[in-house]
């Protein structure tokens, strides 16, 4: 079990800190974060379901047995999916926070269109 | 000589699939090629915490490295391979394209729903390459 609650912690201070970074963030905009995180998290476990196998089947990693609570996805440890979890969570918050810190500079931009060209840093050639 | 060539083979397979991966980025303009800054401030978030995660893992004995013929042999400390950082770098990198081409995507629909200028995923990557 020692894995897990390695991860459990790990999953509990992930998501404290992406609803701190993401209470920074303007509401319509956290919801749609909220979504991407969930695609996101979709899709790479399904990715993480077929490489994690074969990367354990070609002996990359080994686990220790005794850690393992022993649910597989094939023969990914369910505990692996904690990774997934923590990245797909975690990073377009601090994502999404990191440009609301920007945009305190620059002029406030209403969502959606212009997407891109808004994102653009000044330095690249940015229209701001 | 094989053995030295399928030993590298974990690491050539990593750094191929984060090179599609830029090539993704770039076409789209989607998160390095976007705001690189911004991008690498992310990476660096999730690369560390997830390098920690790993390392701690390791010293409770949770992990080990394996023993098949594709690993280098080199390690940062014991059981961390060499590779680990790169596939930490992957992850990460592939996980934000997903959600930066998912929002992409919502936003273009926005976009075409709130009657505002709508912008297409292929049409806003070639827009932005200009």
């Amino acid at each position: 079990m020692t894995y897990l609650y390695v991860n459990l912690v790990v999953m509990a201070v992930a998501a404290v800190a992406s609803a701190l970074a993401l209470s920074h963030v303007q509401r319509r905009r956290r919801r749609r974060v909220l979504l991407t995180s969930l695609i996101a998290f979709t899709v790479v476990a399904v990715l993480t379901a077929v490489f994690d196998t074969i990367m354990i089947a070609v002996g990359l990693f080994t686990y220790a047995q005794e850690h393992l609570i022993g649910w597989r996805i094939g023969l990914a440890p369910i505990e692996d999916f904690s990774y997934v979890l923590v990245v797909a969570l975690l990073l377009p918050a601090l994502w999404a926070f990191l440009r609301r810190d920007r945009d305190r500079t620059g002029p406030s931009r209403a969502e959606p269109a212009g997407h891109e060209r808004e994102d653009r840093d000044p330095a690249e050639g940015g229209l701001r | 000589m094989m053995e030295f060539v399928t030993s590298w083979a974990y690491l050539a397979a990593i750094i191929a699939s984060s090179g599609c991966m830029l090539l993704l980025d770039h076409r789209f303009r989607l998160y390095l090629f976007r705001d690189r800054r911004r991008a690498l401030r992310v990476q660096a978030a999730g690369v560390g915490l997830l390098l920690v995660w790993d390392l701690v893992c390791i010293a409770l004995g949770v992990f080990a490295r394996g023993e098949g013929p594709y690993l280098s042999g080199y390690e940062i400390v014991p059981h961390l391979t060499i590779e680990e950082p790169f596939f930490l770098w992957f992850l990460c990198h592939l996980t934000m394209v997903v959600a930066t081409g998912a929002d992409r995507l919502l936003c273009a629909r926005a976009g075409g729903r709130d009657g505002a200028a709508a912008s297409g995923a292929g049409s806003a990557g070639r827009t932005g390459a200009a």
